[in-house]
C-alpha cells in the first residue's frame, strides 16, 4: 500500500510515536470501516425516499433484487465443481417441490457432503 | 419488488422480531462458521480478540472484514482500508432501497436502526417475506439480530479459542457448511422466479456477474450483476 494512504501520513505522526498511537490507530480505522458501512447500509433508503422513482425507476428496483441473488450464486457455481453443481441442482429441485427454504437448505448440504465423497 | 396487494398497514413488533430471528436461525449457524474462520484469521494477522469482536460489533459486514485483513499490519492504510470497506459493501445502497415499502412506513429511527442490522442473509429472508405479503418490518431486524449474535459470538470464540479449535473449524467445506451460502441463495432464487419473463433479466444478471468475478477483485461481482439485471430490466421496460 501506498505510504502516503497511511495513517502515520495522514496524522502527520510518524516514527516511534506512530507505534505509540497504535490503539489511537486501530480505533479510528474500526471508526472508519463502521462508519463507511453504515453509510452504504441507510443510503439506499435515504435515496429512495427522497426521489419518487419513475417506472423506469421502479422496474430497475424491481428487478435488482433477483439480479443480485443470481450475482451471489453464479460465481460459487463457476468455481464448484461437478459435486457442488449437482448439489446446486438438487437444492433448486427440492425448493421448487417443497418452495421449503429449510429443506432445500438441507438437501443441498446433505448432498454436497455425499457427492464430494463420491464424486 | 411486489406492488404492495394488502391495505394492511405496515406493522413493526416484538413478535416479527422473533419470527425473524427464527426464520434466520439456520442461516446464523452457517455464519457461525464463517465467523470462527475470521476470528482465527484476525489474531493470526496480529489483531486482539477485543479489536476483532469490536470490528464485528461496529462494522458488522463478513466480506469486507474478511478482505480487511490483507491490509492489516504495524502501519495501517487507513483510506484504502475504508475505501475498500465501502466498495465492498456498495452492495447494501441497492438491497435498502429494495426493501422500500416496509422501511419507508416506519419512523425514521425504527427505519434507519434497523437498517443497521441489514446483511446479505436477512436481507435476502426479509425481500421472500415482504414478496409473500408480510407486513411487519421488524421480520428485517430479528433476522439481522440473528445474524448478529452469531457472528459477533463467533469472531470472539474464533479470535480466543483458535488454539483448540484448531485446524478443523478454518475448514467449513469439512462439513459442506461452504455450500450453505449457495444452497440458501438457490433457493430464495427459485422463490423469486415470477415467469418466463424473468429469464433474460437472469442471463443478463448471471453474464455480467461472472465477468465482473472474473475481471474484478473483491466482491464488485454482485454490483455488476445487481446492476446490469436492474438496468436491463428498466430498459426493457422502456421499449
Amino acid at each position: 500500500m501506498d505510504a502516503d494512504l497511511t495513517l502515520a501520513a495522514l496524522t502527520g505522526v510518524s516514527g516511534p510515536m506512530a507505534m505509540e498511537g497504535m490503539f489511537g490507530g486501530v480505533f479510528w480505522v474500526l471508526l472508519g470501516m463502521a462508519a463507511a458501512t453504515y453509510l452504504t447500509r441507510a443510503a439506499g433508503l435515504f435515496l429512495i425516499s427522497r426521489v419518487s422513482p419513475t417506472p423506469r425507476v421502479e422496474a430497475f428496483l424491481r428487478h435488482v433484487p433477483a439480479s443480485i441473488l443470481v450475482a451471489i450464486v453464479v460465481p460459487n457455481l463457476v468455481q464448484g465443481g461437478p459435486a457442488e453443481r449437482a448439489a446446486a441442482g438438487i437444492t433448486a429441485l427440492v425448493a421448487i417441490l417443497t418452495r421449503n427454504l429449510i429443506a432445500a437448505l438441507f438437501a443441498g448440504v446433505l448432498a454436497v457432503i455425499v457427492l464430494r465423497g463420491v464424486i | 419488488m411486489s406492488p404492495i396487494s394488502s391495505s394492511q398497514p405496515i406493522t413493526f413488533t416484538l413478535s416479527g422480531v422473533r419470527r425473524g430471528f427464527q426464520n434466520c436461525l439456520p442461516l446464523g449457524l452457517s455464519v457461525f462458521a464463517y465467523g470462527l474462520v475470521f476470528g482465527i484469521l484476525a489474531v493470526q494477522t496480529g489483531m486482539s480478540t477485543a479489536q476483532a469482536g469490536a470490528m464485528s460489533l461496529s462494522t458488522f459486514a463478513g466480506a469486507s472484514q474478511l478482505m480487511v485483513l490483507e491490509f492489516w499490519g504495524p502501519t495501517l492504510p487507513f483510506l484504502g482500508i475504508v475505501l475498500t470497506t465501502f466498495i465492498v459493501n456498495l452492495r447494501h445502497v441497492l438491497m435498502g432501497a429494495a426493501l422500500r415499502d416496509w422501511l419507508i412506513a416506519l419512523p425514521p429511527w425504527k427505519a434507519y436502526g434497523t437498517l443497521f442490522f441489514m446483511t446479505d442473509e436477512s436481507w435476502a429472508l426479509s425481500m421472500r417475506e415482504m414478496g409473500s405479503g408480510g407486513r411487519d418490518a421488524a421480520f428485517l431486524l430479528g433476522a439481522g439480530l440473528c445474524i448478529y449474535v452469531f457472528w459477533f459470538s463467533a469472531t470472539i470464540l474464533g479470535a480466543s479459542s483458535g488454539f483448540f479449535l484448531g485446524t478443523a473449524m478454518s475448514d467449513p467445506a469439512r462439513w459442506g457448511l461452504d455450500f450453505a451460502f449457495t444452497a440458501v441463495f438457490i433457493s430464495l432464487l427459485i422463490f423469486f422466479w415470477k415467469g418466463r419473463q424473468d429469464l433474460p433479466v437472469w442471463l443478463v444478471a448471471a453474464a455480467a456477474a461472472w465477468l465482473g468475478w472474473a475481471m474484478l477483485p473483491g466482491k464488485w461481482y454482485i454490483l455488476c450483476g445487481g446492476l446490469a439485471g436492474g438496468l436491463y430490466g428498466a430498459w426493457r421496460h422502456g421499449r
